[in-house]
């Protein structure tokens, strides 16, 4: 390379230089440096550090850094300061003109907020009903007594059940909703039947299987749909089936919500059982355990396989239900709430299952991307297996809903 | 030495500028390539061809040809003469005599191997001590933007790369490496101008890539991206433990990971104006079919820009839009079976004339034509998805057979009655 050429080089870079600088204007330039400290900071996890900085930037009294409020509430938010997140996230959204910042700056006080309450875990009716309460709900009365809330009208030969029927039914349909399909409306009215026992169970409840202690229906009569769920008030010894409440009402529901939500699409079968065991209030730990040990064995449905089989060849069962329900809580776990709706809908309008999750997560599409979910989610249902064999013996389950 | 080089370089060059002269009896002339023929003389100009009769032309001047010249050149130059030895290689490209240049350069290379001068015309580059070709050296500029090498990019590689790479025409590929540098170096401004050169210059979906670059650092012009979601999308569903490599929160554009993420937010607002227009040609499929393909071809329009931003992000609704154009193609061609099966039932019912019957075949094959173009457009639609559209194809194919064999038996019919 001779000297002139080097000369034309070096000219030529300078022109561009100025020529882009020019472009841009001086502005941006005069904070970009101090901005990239603060976010190095930030990146190397010295969160102190880059809110210092930043809050230098975003205060400075002639010309404030508006965007730098972005990195004091990042900082602030990681090392768990959320009152002053929630506040630097207010001050971004007061000075910023990016609507793709605002919608982060909302979403992020939203979620600071999620993390300062406390965990709504229901707790079991068993555990809130003393022995009086449940005396007075095994009780069965001649008349039939109508309890209706916001969106059921419930039917028992007894008033308390009725009540209390009422009252669980709008809690578990509130959250399966909000936590379990992830903000899902539900302006509808369901009827809800509790027949005395098994026997007036089977005789009322059409088409229910005899072992069944509820069921759901939505059928279409004289043009109107009807929403339906029924229900055993007590149990073979006669003593109030406390299980209705923190089981079977909610694993029904859900269904019914569920089954609303896909209209005339076809639900999956393992996400609708998955799903409806996950609305449970008390968590079967025998099914952890059951889908822990089949992952790593013989007995094992591999994913393909689960997602594919209908009620007609679910093979075992109680395994199916076992994976069912572990996968659907480890998709439910691992997705935030935005992406599980996406799922649900793609799932809606005819996605395979794979399929659907790389839509709801937006993520290009990729051949290996259905063995590594297999391998995640059976690493998962293993460690989950394990947590509960070191808390079996303990009275509360250990998994709540939270979200990654 | 330089001095004289350069002057016989020159002498060389005036020299080549001239060609044949004709010199005619009238006193004109004409400078080109003279061809003489049987009876008459062509010279051929830059602006055409002039023949003159024999008697006409007073005089040719055959100048030598540019090969006779650099043997001529050659033979002058002293042994050991570098400098010399370049200006006629110079000379020879310049006369696009390439082979020839390039073999001389080569010969001076093998005298003096770090001649600057010869390396440079022949687009060699010395990085890390040791001279390299072209292609080499751009590979090698890939590597150290991959390594982070920065720096040593700006400063060294890239100013003497783009100047190599204009003759070659390689210059968006360095203007790629460069903005590249300069935005993983913080230079943002600089990588902004850049990329918006690559944009305007790139074939189509790379210009939407450099586009959406542009964009996202002309809205972030301070480097900082606020990244709504995790990323890579599939992290948090894969691994718990790992999870994602970049948190939700403010981040340098620095970053070749958050340039990515804020790409795929672009690709993801694409999608979402896609999928709209997706919803919209659904519900009008039934009602209004050619308003539900106007909406789906906006909606491809769509997903091909979230594709060329993020290769396969929308291709599961790419495919989507196939099989749905696909099904309402199926749909027509249904119909079209319908009429043909009605014109065969008219045919074998009805007494018809010799014309007429005449006519009715051609028709039908007509009908059959028709439906094989449209089994052919189902073929084009499904060929970028063939793993995902089996079916659709295997029909497509066995209703081509079969049309093909009826049409087969129809034309015989109109064969027989002539």
């Amino acid at each position: 390379m001779n000297g002139r050429n080097l000369a034309k080089i070096a000219v030529a870079m300078a022109a561009l230089a100025a020529a882009a600088v020019a472009a841009t204007g001086p502005g941006p330039g005069d904070v970009a440096a101090p901005i990239q400290a603060a976010l190095k900071h930030l990146r190397d996890g010295q969160h102190l550090q880059a809110e210092q900085l930043a809050m230098e930037l975003a205060s400075d009294a002639d010309r404030p850094a508006g965007r730098a409020w972005a990195i004091v509430a990042t900082a602030r938010q990681r090392r768990g300061e959320l009152d002053g997140a929630i506040r630097a996230y207010r001050l971004l959204l007061a000075s910023c003109e990016s609507n793709h910042v605002r919608r982060h700056a909302g979403k992020q006080i939203e979620s600071c907020r999620r993390a300062q309450g406390s965990p709504r875990r229901p707790v079991p009716a068993r555990k809130r009903l003393d022995k009086k309460e449940l005396a007075a709900l095994g009780k069965v009365y001649r008349e039939t007594y109508v309890e209706t809330s916001d969106h059921f009208v419930v039917r028992a030969r007894n008033p308390h059940v009725a009540k209390l029927v009422a009252t669980e039914a709008e809690v578990n349909l509130e959250r399966i909703c909000r936590d379990i399909l992830a903000g899902q409306e539900y302006p509808h009215s369901v009827e809800v039947y509790v027949w005395a026992n098994s026997t007036d169970y089977a005789a009322n409840a059409e088409d229910a299987p005899e072992w069944s202690g509820g069921r759901y229906s939505l059928e279409k009569r004289d043009g109107m749909l009807v929403r339906r769920i029924d229900l055993t008030q007590c149990d073979k010894s006669g003593r109030f089936a406390v299980v209705i409440l923190d089981r079977v009402l909610p694993h029904e529901m859900c269904h019914l919500v569920v089954r609303e939500f896909f209209g005339d699409a076809t639900v999956p079968l393992y996400l609708n059982e998955g799903l409806a065991m996950l609305a449970e209030i008390t968590i079967d730990n025998d099914r952890i355990l059951l889908a822990g040990a089949s992952v790593n064995g013989e007995t094992k449905i591999a994913l393909p396989n689960l997602l594919a089989r209908d009620r007609s060849d679910m093979g075992d069962p109680a395994l199916y239900y076992a994976e069912s329900y572990s996968f659907s809580s480890f998709l439910h776990r691992r997705l935030s709430a935005e992406q599980f709706r996406e799922f649900l809908h793609h799932l809606k309008t005819g996605c395979a299952t794979v399929d659907a999750l790389e839509r709801a997560v937006c993520a290009p599409q990729d051949e290996a991307f259905a063995a590594q979910l297999a391998a995640a989610w059976e690493e998962d249902a293993a460690a989950q297996a394990q947590i509960v064999r070191a808390l079996r013996g303990q009275d509360e389950a250990p998994f709540g809903a939270e979200r990654h | 030495m330089a001095r004289k080089a350069l002057l016989l370089c020159l002498a060389i060059c005036v020299g080549s500028a001239s060609a044949d002269r004709l010199v005619l009896r009238d006193g004109r002339s004409f400078d080109g390539v003279v061809t003489v023929l049987d009876d008459a003389v062509e010279i051929e100009l830059a602006y055409g061809t002039i023949r003159f009769l024999r008697d006409q032309v007073r005089r040719i001047e055959f100048k030598e040809t540019p090969e006779a010249q650099l043997s001529q050149k050659l033979a002058t130059v002293p042994s050991g003469d570098v400098e010399t030895l370049f200006a006629v290689a110079r000379w020879a490209q310049e006369q696009g005599l390439d082979e020839k240049a390039k073999e001389l350069y080569k010969r001076i290379l093998k005298t003096s191997p770090n001649h600057a001068a010869t390396r440079c015309e022949l687009g060699h580059m010395k990085i890390d001590g040791q001279w390299r070709e072209f292609d080499a050296s751009l590979e090698l500029a890939r590597g150290k933007l991959q390594a982070g090498h920065y720096q040593v990019l700006l400063d060294d590689i890239l100013p003497i790369l783009i100047e190599l790479a204009k003759p070659r025409r390689k210059t968006l590929a360095v203007t790629d490496i460069l903005a590249y540098a300069q935005l993983r170096s913080g230079l943002f401004a600089q990588a902004t101008a850049n990329f918006e050169a690559l944009a305007a210059k790139s074939p189509n979906r790379q210009a939407i890539r450099y586009g959406a670059i542009v964009e996202i650092l002309k809205r972030n012009a301070d480097g900082m991206y606020v990244l709504a979601e995790p990323y890579p999308p599939k992290a948090t569903i894969l691994s718990a433990e790992a999870g994602p490599a970049l948190r939700p929160g403010a981040a340098s554009l620095s970053r070749p990971l958050v340039l990515k993420a804020a790409l795929r937010d672009r690709a993801k607002e694409q999608i979402v104006s896609g999928r709209a227009l997706l919803e919209a040609a659904r519900s009008l499929e039934a009602s209004d079919p050619d308003a539900a393909k106007a909406k789906y071809f906006q909606a491809e329009k769509c997903f091909n820009r979230a594709d060329a931003m993020v290769p396969d992000i929308a291709r599961s609704y790419r495919v989507e839009i196939a099989r749905r154009r696909i099904a309402a193609i199926r749909n027509e061609t249904q119909a079209d079976a319908r009429n043909f099966d009605a014109s065969m039932a008219k045919l074998g019912n009805q007494d018809l004339s010799a014309k007429d019957y005449h006519t009715m075949v051609l028709r039908m094959i007509r009908q059959l034509d028709d439906v094989r173009g449209k089994l052919g457009t189902i073929q084009t639609i499904a060929k970028p998805f063939p793993n995902d559209l089996v079916l659709e194809v295997q029909w497509a194919k066995a209703d081509l057979k079969k049309i093909e064999s009826m049409r087969q038996v129809l034309a015989a019919e109109v064969e027989g009655e002539r």
